[in-house]
This record gives C-alpha cells, sequence and structure tokens, in this order.
C-alpha cells in the first residue's frame, strides 16, 4: 500500500492521521519533524514504530498522546475530530484516554507505588475517593504482577519493575490506546522479555499499542511495522 | 469546577510537601515569621503605651480640663511686674469662689522627695500639697480612708494620705495605716487615707512604681511646712460641659486680672494641643508600624517567592510528568500556590506564637513593661490575613511558571 494514499477514518480506528505536520521554526530554518504523515492505527493493533534517530517517532508520539499539537494536517481520535481542540480538552484526554509509557520511567520519588499509579486519577473526569483509587490501583499493579511492592518507593525497584509500575500507571483510567516510546531503551534483555510479554498480554485483553523502537526484537511482537524517515512513513510493514 | 474543594485537597497535598521539607519550609518561613511577629508585639507595645495616655489623659479630666499656666508679661508690662503676687494658692481660693462654670478647681504645691519614717521603716516618697478637687484629677481612686478635706485645707492639718507603695514599705505588717503617724522631714503626719494602686481599673491598667510612691497634704500645710515661698506648681480647673468651656476661660482670666493686679503673667491653656499630639502619636506610629510591617512582608513574601521559585526548578520533571499524565495547568498553578499558601501561613501561625512569647518577654525585660499589653486580637487577627495574602501573592508568579510549563520540554529536562 502506497503511504500517500489518503486512507478514510475507518470507524473502528483508534487514530486516523491525514498528511500531518510538525514543523519547528529555528530561526530562518524550518525543521520539518512530521512532513505529511498519514496512518491509521486500527482498534486493537500493535504498532512499532521505527527508524533512525531524528526521524520524527517521539514527535509523533507526542502528538498522538495529545502533549503537543500538529502544525497542518488533519487527525480523529475515536471519530472525534481533535485536530484544533483546546489545552484543557488535550489535557482532558491525556488524563482519561491514554496510558503513557516512557523509555525512563518517569516515576516521582516521593510518592510510593501505589500513588504514582493512581496519580492520573487525581486529575481524571470525575473525583475518586481515595479507597476507590487505592483499589483501582491495586488492580491495575495485579495486572503487571507488582502488587506485592504497592508500599516501596520507586527508587527501591528495578528498572524492569519501574517500567512495569509505569504500565500499571498507564493503564489506571482503562484506555483503549497505550502509547509507549523506547519502553524498553533502558532495559536488559531479561527485563526487556517481561515488559513485551506482559504487552503482548495486554493486546490479547484487547488494548490498542502503540510502541517506538530501536531494537528489532521488539518490533517483532508487533502486529504491524511502519518505518520512519525524515518525518515521512517510508514503509509500512504488515505480517 | 470546585475551586475551594481543588485548593483544600491542594493545601493538603501541600502540608505534605512542606513537611517533606522541613529545613527548607523553615527557611522560606523565616521572613514571614519575623515579620508577623515583629509586627504582632510592636503594636502590642504601641497599643499598650497609646491606650494608656489615652486613660490616664481621660481620667486626668480629658478635654474639659484646663491649666493656669505662668508667661512673662507682655512688654508694656515688664516694669510693673513686680506688682504681681504671682500664681498663689489665692487664686485658687477666688476661683473657687468667682467661677460658675465650674466642676472643680484643683491646685498643686510641691513638697518635694522627704524621708518618710514610721515603725522603724524608711522609705523616700513625693510629697504633694493639693486641694479637695484634685481628687478628681488623679487617675487613681482612695483605697480607704479619706482625702484631703476643706478643713484640712482651711487650718493647715498635719495629715497625709499616702500612696500604696508607701503603705507596702512603712505599714506592711499592719491591717491598715489609718491613724498611724508618719514622720517626714522631723514633722509628725497622721495617716487618713490610702491611695489605691495605680494598676486598678481606672489607672487604665497603668502600674507605676512613681505613681504609686506620691503622697497627699492640704496644699496649706505643704506652703507652710515644706515651702520658703508661695508659689504653686500647678492651677486647674474642670468645666461641667463643653459649651461653657468659652464661657469659663473667660471667667478665668477675668478673676485672675484682680489677683494679679492687672499683669498678664498667666494663661489659660486648653487641652486640645495634647489631645491633637496623642491623636498625631497614635497616627505617627500606625503609619510607621504599616511601613515596617510592609518591608517585613515584602522581605517574607521574596523568601517565599525565592523558595518556590527554587522549587519549581527542582520540579520540572514532576511537573512534566503530572501534565504528560493529565494534569492541567490549572491544577498544576492550583499545586505550587497552595505551597506557597501552606508555607505562608504556617509561618504566619507561627509568627504570632512568636509574637505572644516576645510581648511576654518584653513585659518582664522592660521597666514599666506592664505598660505592654497582651498581644491584640485585632493585630493578630490582620497578621494572620497579610501573611496569608502574601504567600498568596508570592506564590502566583512561580505557580504561574510551574503551569505554564511545557509537558514535553519538561521531561526532557534533566
Ligand atoms: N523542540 C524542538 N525544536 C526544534 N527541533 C525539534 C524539537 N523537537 C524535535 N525537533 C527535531 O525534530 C526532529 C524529530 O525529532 P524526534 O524527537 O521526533 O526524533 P526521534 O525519531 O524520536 O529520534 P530518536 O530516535 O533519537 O529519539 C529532529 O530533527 C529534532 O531535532
Ligand atoms: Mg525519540
Amino acid at each position: 500500500m502506497s503511504v500517500d494514499q489518503i486512507e478514510k477514518p475507518a470507524e473502528d480506528a483508534v487514530f486516523t492521521l491525514r498528511n500531518l505536520r510538525r514543523t519547528y521554526e529555528m530561526g530562518s530554518e524550518t525543521v520539518r519533524a512530521l512532513d505529511g504523515v498519514s496512518l491509521t492505527i486500527p482498534d486493537g493493533q500493535f504498532l512499532a514504530i521505527i527508524g533512525s534517530s531524528g526521524s520524527g517517532k517521539s514527535t509523533l508520539m507526542h502528538i498522538l498522546g495529545f502533549m503537543d499539537s500538529p502544525t497542518g494536517g488533519t487527525m480523529n481520535f475515536e471519530g472525534e475530530d481533535v485536530t484544533g481542540i483546546s489545552r484543557a480538552r488535550r489535557a482532558s484526554l491525556r488524563a482519561n484516554r491514554i496510558g503513557f509509557v516512557f523509555q525512563s520511567f518517569n516515576l516521582l520519588p516521593r510518592l510510593s507505588v501505589i500513588d504514582n499509579v493512581v496519580l492520573p486519577l487525581i486529575y481524571g473526569e470525575r473525583p475518586v475517593r481515595r479507597k476507590d483509587r487505592i483499589e483501582a490501583g491495586m488492580q491495575a499493579l495485579q495486572r503487571v504482577g507488582m502488587d506485592h511492592r504497592a508500599k516501596h518507593t520507586p527508587n527501591q525497584l528495578s528498572g524492569g519493575e519501574r517500567q512495569r509500575v509505569s504500565i500499571a500507571r498507564a493503564l489506571i483510567n482503562k484506555p483503549r490506546l497505550i502509547l509507549a516510546d523506547e519502553p524498553t531503551g533502558n532495559l536488559d534483555s531479561k527485563n526487556r522479555k517481561v515488559v513485551m510479554d506482559l504487552f503482548t498480554k495486554l493486546i490479547e485483553e484487547g488494548i490498542t499499542l502503540a510502541l517506538v523502537t530501536h531494537d528489532d526484537v521488539v518490533a517483532n511482537y508487533a502486529d504491524r511495522r511502519i518505518r520512519m524517515q525524515d518525518g515521512k512513513i517510508i514503509e509500512d510493514d504488515r505480517s | 469546577m470546585n475551586i475551594v474543594g481543588d485548593f483544600i485537597s491542594g493545601a493538603a497535598n501541600g502540608f505534605r510537601e512542606v513537611w517533606a521539607n522541613k529545613l527548607r519550609s523553615l527557611l522560606s518561613m523565616s521572613g514571614i515569621i519575623l515579620g508577623v511577629a515583629a509586627l504582632v508585639a510592636m503594636i502590642g507595645v504601641v497599643q499598650g503605651m497609646v491606650s494608656n495616655l489615652r486613660v490616664s489623659f481621660e481620667n486626668s479630666g480629658g478635654i474639659l480640663r484646663l491649666n493656669v499656666e505662668t508667661q512673662d508679661p507682655p512688654e508694656e508690662q515688664r516694669h510693673i511686674e513686680g506688682r504681681s503676687p504671682g500664681r498663689t494658692l489665692n487664686d485658687a481660693i477666688a476661683l473657687r469662689e468667682g467661677l460658675t462654670h465650674a466642676q472643680f478647681v484643683g491646685a498643686e504645691v510641691e513638697g518635694g522627695w522627704s524621708r518618710f519614717e514610721a515603725r522603724g521603716h524608711r522609705r523616700w516618697a513625693l510629697v504633694r500639697g493639693v486641694l479637695p478637687d484634685n481628687l478628681n484629677f488623679d487617675t487613681r481612686g482612695l483605697a480607704e480612708g479619706r482625702f484631703v478635706s476643706e478643713l484640712d485645707v482651711l487650718y493647715g492639718s498635719p495629715v497625709v494620705v499616702i500612696g500604696s507603695e508607701v503603705r507596702d514599705r512603712l505599714f506592711g505588717d499592719i491591717d491598715s495605716p489609718l491613724g498611724e503617724v508618719v514622720r517626714i522631714q522631723g514633722g509628725s503626719y497622721t495617716v487618713v487615707g490610702v491611695m489605691e494602686e495605680s494598676l486598678s481599673e481606672a489607672g487604665g491598667g497603668v502600674r507605676s512604681r512613681f505613681v504609686d510612691r506620691q503622697n497627699f497634704m492640704p496644699a496649706t500645710t505643704v506652703l507652710r511646712r515644706f515651702r520658703e515661698d508661695q508659689n504653686i506648681r500647678e492651677l486647674t480647673v474642670m468645666a461641667k460641659d463643653l459649651p461653657s468651656l468659652p464661657d469659663l476661660i473667660e471667667q478665668i482670666e477675668n478673676i485672675l486680672m484682680q489677683t494679679h493686679r492687672g499683669i498678664e503673667d498667666f494663661y489659660v491653656s486648653t487641652r486640645d494641643e495634647q489631645l491633637a499630639d496623642l491623636r498625631r502619636l497614635e497616627r505617627s506610629f500606625m503609619f510607621s508600624l504599616g511601613g515596617i510591617a510592609a518591608i517585613s512582608l515584602l522581605i517574607g513574601g521574596i523568601g517565599i517567592m525565592n523558595v518556590m521559585l527554587a522549587s519549581v526548578s527542582e520540579r520540572i520533571r514532576e511537573i512534566g510528568v503530572r501534565k504528560a499524565i493529565g494534569a492541567r495547568s490549572y491544577d498544576v498553578f492550583l499545586q505550587f500556590l497552595s505551597e506557597a499558601v501552606v508555607i505562608s501561613v504556617v509561618g504566619g501561625i507561627l509568627g504570632l506564637l512568636l509574637s505572644v512569647g516576645l510581648l511576654a518577654g518584653l513585659r518582664e525585660i522592660i521597666p514599666d513593661g506592664d505598660r505592654i499589653s497582651g498581644a491584640p486580637l485585632v493585630a493578630m487577627f490582620w497578621g494572620f490575613i497579610f501573611s496569608s495574602g502574601i504567600g498568596l501573592l508570592s506564590g502566583i508568579y512561580p505557580a504561574i511558571r510551574a503551569a505554564r510549563l511545557d509537558p514535553i520540554d519538561a521531561l526532557r529536562y534533566e
């Protein structure tokens, strides 16, 4: 399939992007971090995004995660046109509809594991009582097999354990879509396998996952791989 | 949107944050603590002083009181100045007989510091020669016995009304000194009355050992036994009411022109000036206190802002994480603002506690420290309001800085 072919917003798609652009003005120079990306992510897909450094992978993830806005093109999320939405609306979508997993875990060192996991609930649409928050947090920790470490602080955990906790945090608001930017980048092969098995289990439970990686082993877990270069998708491999 | 609820849960988190950084928080509070403590303590001191001045102004006759003062006669009368007897007890007697608008007429003859002896005890104390009406010009009343009477004045009786401190020193070992004899400067005087302690209600809560060492005798007795001349130290008239004041002044001037044989070596002074002085004093105190308060709270506010700014840049990553998982700018703004308010409110409370201690300490150390009132509630209230307001103000800018951070930039920050 040609990458330039314009895809229709599919009813069951989580995301539909059309000709998406993100440019940075650096004085007289214009950096095209995303240069016309069109992409549909169907519900339940495990998508791996690969490509050389500086090709625009993180930029794409930030836009999908509503942390950044495109400077051109349109984007549709779960049937809703989200191209020019407000900052507050983007924050709300971050809190309620998307889970984000980072390469460097990004847990708050002063909070316990359980408090880190339930943090998104504080910013959620409706207030959740502390007792219910803790209950939901323990359930999420059970899903990643970390409930026995709930009272510990992040720096008492190994890298793999921290990443499992941060996945629990991404799961707390029961999103359909999880975005992960090099989630195994800081992990050894043993922990990489633990995290990828966990992701595989989540896919089987119906989660949609978009993941950036430099690692072929990780990319091979995915249903589909897209390769980026200079802000464009140059290869789309579904196998 | 429930701002109050958000703020309360923000304050709870603020407390946790403040508690987690105890030393840093304490340092950042120090400006507010000292500012509030100094402000409230100083208001306590000044208010105590001023209100005591006011009470003694009122108790000594207030605005209705007139004093006859001496002055140099005008140029054209200089050569016949000697015809006037000056201010004497006769003036007081003439005023008492002639004035129709006066409530009281008092006069005082100074007897000076003298040695009092009784029952084997000795004490230096002040002798004041007075008229019966002088009781109305004193801030104190009688504790027991009677004051100097008309007959005492008429006969120049050897009687004395002693101050409470003199009673304690000379007669501390007996129930009542009434009827006892005191030796003063070689003469014998019978105690007929004792004055109240100056600390009493009527004294405005002012205890003064100086006042309580003052003793009263008939003016005539003092003139005869303690002085060589006939001069009186003070001549005082109290008006019945304010409207009659101008007439009264005219009457006084007419009568004294006769007793002074036409020489204008006196004038009648009202207490307008004193009242205005008192008001000016109060105002200037309040202005300078306001200035000091403003400066110290400004410094406190700068301290808090400084710490909050440091805290924001220390926690840029945390802010990035919170925003990435859904915190709105408003949530981050509120988080940092409530931390600043918690710091300043806690600082304000500590400052209030310190001010109470400070005032208690000052009351002990300073001579006449009893004049200092307790920490005034109004001052405490405003100290508290100001310190929380300062926290709010100094927290706004750092909170805006935090809220404005872009999540991607913040997460990239090392
Ligand atoms: N804030 C910014 N200002 C200017 N240029 C930027 C900014 N952020 C990203 N870029 C540029 O956009 C391009 C894409 O960056 P991006 O971070 O998306 O790359 P990436 O594919 O994630 O690379 P890596 O594999 O190294 O993480 C790069 O050329 C980068 O320099
Ligand atoms: Mg990247």
